[in-house]
């Protein structure tokens, strides 16, 4: 049940690179990257049930705080920069 | 496994496949992370608190751990996934992706626009 559960969770990560490949601009790449890393915690989760050993949560949680920074990076420079854009060359 | 978890797991993987659905059919960026960010919030929730009740159920000090783990990872995922996507919805409207034709409004848009007039 678990295994099996974990699989289901593989293949829907798998399915996501479908969007990953095809994904029209960059916010929806990351997007899937994003979907499936949390495909994988909750499976990381689920292994720890079905091993019974704690320290697959602790990593899930390291792997989520991980990603998530990496995300808010991503979306800081995807924005336009304004220095450089409206206000840098005003004040000068 | 217990009942009561199984039926949560089951039911946070046919959200997951929902949200997956969602992600691979809907038309434009926005519509995509609507689908994504909801569905799998509820993935999240059902998922650990079925690993959770199970846990509890083996009883033991190792699983009393994976229990309360598995509540701090729930906590992280929560606070995480509506943070970063939110900041990933705004960056993306930011630098320019279109909505798709037969959206209706697109209020950010507008008050951007009305900041800048003035």
């Amino acid at each position: 049940m678990i295994i099996a559960s974990i699989g289901v969770l593989m293949v829907l990560a798998l399915l996501l690179s479908i969007r990953l490949i095809l994904g029209p601009t960059i916010p929806d790449r990351v997007l899937a990257v994003d979907t499936a890393n949390i495909f994988f915690v909750l499976a990381l989760i689920l292994f720890s049930l079905y091993t019974g050993r704690a320290i697959y949560v602790d990593v899930a949680i390291v792997y989520a705080l991980i990603y998530f920074t990496g995300t808010l990076w991503i979306a800081k420079y995807l924005e336009p920069d304004k220095r450089v854009t409206k206000g840098g060359g005003d004040e000068e | 496994m217990n009942f009561l978890s199984s039926i949560l797991i089951v039911l946070g993987l046919i959200f997951g496949l929902i949200g997956v659905i969602g992600v691979l059919r809907f038309p434009d960026f926005y519509t995509r992370m609507h689908a994504s960010t909801i569905c799998l919030t509820l993935t999240s929730i059902l998922i650990i608190f079925g690993v959770i009740i199970e846990a509890v159920v083996r009883g033991g000090m190792d699983n009393y751990v994976i229990a309360i783990h598995s509540f701090v990872a729930l906590a992280a995922l929560l606070v995480t996934n509506a943070t970063s996507n939110h900041a990933l919805a705004r960056a993306a409207h930011k630098s320019g992706v279109e909505l798709d034709p037969i959206s209706v409004c697109d209020k950010l848009a507008e008050r951007k626009f009305s900041e800048e007039g003035e």
